[in-house]
């Protein structure tokens, strides 16, 4: 517990940091590309349009509001894909740097979440017309998103952490990492919907898939007006439990990081 | 910044170091995948050397002192650098630092090419521990100290190697720390901009900051330190004034 207290008073103390950090990274992204800031509304549509041409017109399943179903959880997924992806190399982007002036490293994984995190932000500028237009059921249910919002960050925060330390030890970490979100994606409900697709002496075993809970309730809560799903009482001590134990590994590895990098 | 004091300096000591050793593992090839663990847990284990880079180095530096750091490459002067700065954690004895420290391991700290030298300038300062506030107040000081004029607005991408090492300059030397840790960097941009730099080392130590200088330019060692060590193989060989110091390492 020392150690979690420990980073997490580094992480306020270098809260500035993280901040610009952010700034830098997101400044950095918009200038390079052509689309720049129409970049990240464009990425999740055109995912979206990937999967309605397989899903509605290659295998003719979905129901009529399957494209804004999809979109609240491709959405929230890519939040946590990109953070994932971002902190695996987060340390190891910046060896030269860390063997250059002190700092608390946890600041360098956590800059890429809360960074993808504002994508996520500014891409529910498209999530609200787009909930109009396929009919959604927008209830006062929505004002549950911060707090969903608020468990997937705790969740991501603990696996970026976790990825971040792991990079730096298994160069190859990122290779396989994409796969295996690719298939998390699959195995959780984003292309289709639990008590469509699941059996239901399977349903306490799937659910336990953070993702599961999370990707439900936020279709609940959005297009469907209704409560989030009652298992995200046990997706909050599965995002904790990974929270401590991000924060853990990171603070028993990050004295070495100079040296091992 | 660390800021290791859990003891008040009993005298004029800002940094003592009891003993230091640090080691490194040796592989030959460093980067390791999950293919490698696993074939390891099947018992193909790659020879792995150990290699103390600094091994019993005690020290004590002065408040106000300036230390000359001197040896072949290789002999663990960036590495002692490196611990007094935090970056490094010693395997073995102590160090204790007082005060913040400023590191001039590199020319420049953290920059991002895309970005503006202004932008820079506070992601870098930023790094180094300041507040946006702090930033504020002495970013005309690092545009003037700088001499980039305009270009201060240009993705720094495009400037040449000199404006580069100048700005990365510019923001450390104009930060205020207690204790300044330079590895060879006087060498920057041309003879004027360098005599510039000289002068703002010459002013750090009036103002009583501990400067700890590794150096290869034996004459810099002898005309602005007060102290000077040797280091051989990870260990202090020799002691004392530059002078004498310098002429061992010659000698050795």
């Amino acid at each position: 517990m020392n150690s979690v207290s420990h980073q997490i008073k580094e992480l306020w103390n270098h809260r500035e940091l993280i901040k610009r950090l952010v700034l830098s990274d997101l400044k950095i992204i918009y200038k390079n590309k052509m689309l720049g800031f129409l970049w990240t509304i464009l990425d999740p549509l055109m995912m979206m349009g990937v999967y309605i041409l397989l899903v509605r017109v290659i295998f003719k399943r979905g129901g009529p509001q399957f494209p804004i179903l999809l979109f609240c959880a491709l959405l929230a997924w890519k939040w946590f894909t990109s953070s994932l992806s971002d902190s695996v190399v987060a340390i190891t982007g910046k060896a030269k740097l860390i063997q250059t002036v002190y700092f608390p490293k946890a600041v360098l994984p956590l800059s890429k979440v809360f960074g993808s995190f504002a994508e996520y932000l500014f891409s529910l500028s498209v999530l609200i017309p787009l909930l109009f237009i396929f009919k959604a059921n927008v209830t006062f249910m929505v004002f549950w998103l911060p707090a969903l919002l608020a468990v997937q960050l705790l969740f991501t925060i603990g696996a970026s952490l976790l990825c971040s330390c792991f990079g730096v030890y298994f160069r190859d970490l990122q290779n396989i990492l994409r796969y295996s979100l690719r298939f998390w994606f699959y195995l959780s409900p984003g292309l289709y919907s639990v008590r469509d697709r699941i059996p239901v002496r399977f349903q306490h075993i799937y659910m336990l898939n953070p993702f599961a809970a999370l990707f439900t309730s936020y279709k609940n809560i959005l297009v469907r007006g209704e409560a989030p799903s009652n298992y995200m009482l046990i997706v909050i001590p599965i995002s904790l439990a990974i929270l401590i134990l991000g924060f853990i590994v990171f603070d028993r590895k990050e004295a070495k990081f100079a040296r091992d990098l | 910044m660390p800021e290791t004091c859990n003891r008040q300096p009993t005298e004029m000591e800002v940094i003592e170091a009891e003993n230091i050793g640090i080691m490194f593992k040796l592989r030959h090839e460093k980067k390791q995948t999950i293919k490698k663990s696993a074939m390891n847990i099947f018992g193909k284990r790659r020879p792995v050397q150990n290699f103390w880079a600094l091994r019993n180095v005690s020290f004590k530096v002065n408040k106000g002192e300036s230390l000359g750091v001197i040896g072949k490459n290789g002999s663990g002067k960036t590495t002692l650098l490196r611990i007094i700065g935090g970056i490094f954690k010693p395997d073995e004895g102590s160090i204790k630092v007082e005060g913040k420290v400023s590191t001039l391991l590199s020319r420049t700290v953290g920059f991002q090419p895309e970005l503006s030298g202004l932008e820079n300038i506070y992601l870098s300062g930023t790094i180094l521990g300041l507040k946006k506030k702090k930033i504020d107040a002495i970013i005309d000081d690092i545009i003037d100290f700088s001499e980039l004029n305009n270009f201060i607005d240009v993705p720094i991408k495009t400037y040449s190697a000199g404006m580069y090492a100048r700005l990365g300059f510019s923001i450390v030397v104009n930060i205020e720390r207690d204790v300044i840790l330079i590895d060879e960097i006087l060498g920057v941009g041309d003879s004027r901009f360098k005599e510039k730099c000289e002068t703002k080392m010459r002013q750090f130590k009036e103002r009583g900051k501990t400067i700890i200088l590794v150096s290869h330019n034996l004459e810099a060692i002898k005309k602005s330190c007060d102290r000077a060590v040797l280091l051989d193989k990870g260990a202090i060989t020799a002691e004392g004034k530059p002078e004498k110091v310098v002429e061992r390492y010659l000698n050795s």
